[in-house]
């Protein structure tokens, strides 16, 4: 075997080892966690997804801007939830006991986000990813990217500016 | 800790905080009926806050009363929601009768009302 050879079957044995049953696509693929908000489609490198979950009891907070839905406690632990539909578009999306939420770590931050409705899993072609509209506002702004798959086109969301921008957004209020 | 209710909120505050209960019959102009907390509509009673101003009264819509919370049961805010919330004015929750009780910080939430009323007076 040569030095090539054994490089390839080091790197499909680690990639195997790192993902076992194939969830976070291999090089040709990459997974995303897809969610809908106002309609449109909207992903985050899978990764980032920890659990789907049925939201509790929300406790609103006071003096808090209005994409921050509230916090409540999932295994001991308290969470925030973050409202997509208000930080993406404006939208409200509407939430009740039992509505889905998805947990997500993004950087050193830990939160529920709230859509319209989750898809899930999704696999993109790897590097047939679109850039983002001619950015700068909106957002377009939050885009790595724009993929497409057989249910149509998808944004990348940059999950860790997003978050980070809805910080600065809550700060501002 | 003293539970009171502002609005639709049932909310906890340390008792030390709280110098005094109020009657609702001795209210006047200079209690704070808008506060961060939402607006006091039913005026049940005060809760009477001495700070470095002097003291001032908040109104509440009902105190259900003193009791006292385990350690354990108190958590504070998540980070990013700490963040948003204006003026620190929740300083975490307690987990009581298997509900969430924000956790606020009566003087926070004077000072932020007395800076919004010192405010408006400004404009007008």
């Amino acid at each position: 075997m040569d030095d090539r050879s054994e490089a390839a079957v080091a790197k499909t044995a680690k990639r195997e080892a790192e993902d076992p049953w194939g969830i976070f696509g291999g090089a040709e693929e990459a997974s995303f966690f897809c969610v809908r908000v106002a309609g449109e489609r909207y992903a985050f490198d899978a990764p980032h997804a920890e659990e789907v979950i049925r939201l509790g009891t929300l406790t609103r907070l006071p003096a808090a801007p209005s994409f921050l839905l509230g916090v409540f406690q999932h295994r001991g632990e308290i969470l925030a939830v973050l409202d997509l539909g208000q930080l993406l578009v404006d939208h409200e999306t509407s939430v009740a006991q039992g509505s889905r939420s998805v947990i997500v770590q993004a950087g050193s931050w830990r939160l529920a986000l709230m859509a319209e409705s989750i898809e899930g899993l999704i696999r993109l072609p790897g590097g047939e990813l679109e850039p983002p509209p001619s950015a700068g506002t909106g957002s377009a702004a939050l885009l790595a990217g724009v993929g497409r798959d057989p249910e149509g086109p998808v944004a990348i969301l940059d999950l860790e500016r997003l978050i980070g921008l809805a910080r600065e957004r809550g700060l501002r209020t | 800790m003293v539970v009171f209710d502002v609005g639709e909120r049932q909310l906890l505050t340390p008792a030390s905080s709280v110098r005094r209960f109020a009657p609702a019959a001795t209210i006047d102009d200079s209690w704070i009926r808008e506060s961060p907390l939402g607006t006091a509509a039913g005026l049940g009673r005060g809760l009477v806050v001495a700070g470095a101003e002097g003291e001032s009264t908040l109104a509440v819509d009902g105190i259900r009363g003193i009791r006292s919370v385990p350690p354990e049961a108190i958590h504070p805010l998540p980070p990013i929601a700490a963040a948003m919330v204006m003026g620190g004015i929740v300083r975490g929750v307690a987990e009581i009768d298997e509900e969430l009780l924000l956790l606020v910080d009566l003087f926070a939430v004077v000072a932020a009302a007395r800076a919004k009323n010192s405010m408006k007076r400004e404009r007008s």
